[in-house]
């Protein structure tokens, strides 16, 4: 048996459609299709729940939010985490977020895709729950958007 | 808490009634893992007046929901416009 596995579960909302949950207060969505994590509920609130995030000189542009297309200013979260000591914790270090600010959305921050790469996720319609399976071993990842200014992008676990 | 709107216990589905399309803060909840089975409204708002709510009442033991998921499509593209059940 691999001990280097770890299992993070969390419970999805189940009355709404899309795979979302909340975590300290934040709203989430599961983005499987998404290659950029965006933060949707302003600068304001986004600092508030992340106030060691640093601002970044860059942007980046959004689209398909059903207002055209906005820029969105670039903010680097130093420790990015999901779950804690007991329950397993999935982290990322240096974790690049299109800061938005967007109306009629029922989420404030958008996971993509790229933040999971290199683990297993099980969204269980069913049971209402996300499962993320992840190895300790750090992976890096560059955001597709961002751009070769910006450093990679660390993910570990605890 | 800077805010109080309306302390009667209300269930869910009272609260999407009452207050479509918005979110609300709910006090004591009672839940069912991530959803809210019933609680105090002690705020409901729109989008943006409830970010301002939120910041000014963080971590003072209130549940934040959208009574709808809102009209995200996903900032990928997608052909799928309809949903067929």
């Amino acid at each position: 048996m691999d001990t280097s596995i770890q299992t993070l579960k969390l419970e999805l909302i189940k009355r709404y459609d899309r795979p979302s949950f909340e975590y300290n207060e934040v709203m989430y969505l599961m983005d499987t299709g998404a290659h950029m994590p965006v933060w949707c509920s302003g600068e304001e609130l986004f600092l508030l729940s992340f106030p060691k995030a640093e601002k970044t000189t860059a942007i980046t542009h959004l689209s398909g939010f059903g207002s055209g297309q906005i820029d969105a200013v670039i903010y680097r979260i130093p420790e990015f985490a999901l779950g804690d000591n007991k329950t397993g914790r999935y982290m990322i270090r240096n974790l690049f977020v299109a800061v938005a600010d967007y109306d009629r959305i029922g989420f404030d921050f958008i996971l993509s895709a790229t933040m999971f790469a290199k683990a297993d996720y099980t969204i269980s319609n069913a049971e209402k729950t996300l499962v993320i399976c992840y190895d300790k071993e750090v992976f890096e990842f560059t955001p597709i958007m961002a751009g070769d200014s910006i450093e990679k992008i660390t993910v570990w676990a605890q | 808490m800077k805010e109080v709107f309306n302390m009667a216990r209300l269930s869910w589905a009272e609260m999407v009634s009452i207050y479509p399309d918005q979110w609300v803060a709910v006090k004591d909840a009672e839940m069912d893992g991530a959803d809210i089975l019933s609680g105090e409204v002690v705020a409901a708002k729109p989008d943006r007046e409830m970010r301002v709510f939120r910041l000014h009442n963080s971590k003072a033991g209130l549940v934040f929901r959208r009574t709808s998921e809102g009209d995200f499509d996903g900032y990928i593209n997608s052909d799928i416009k309809i949903r067929v059940d």
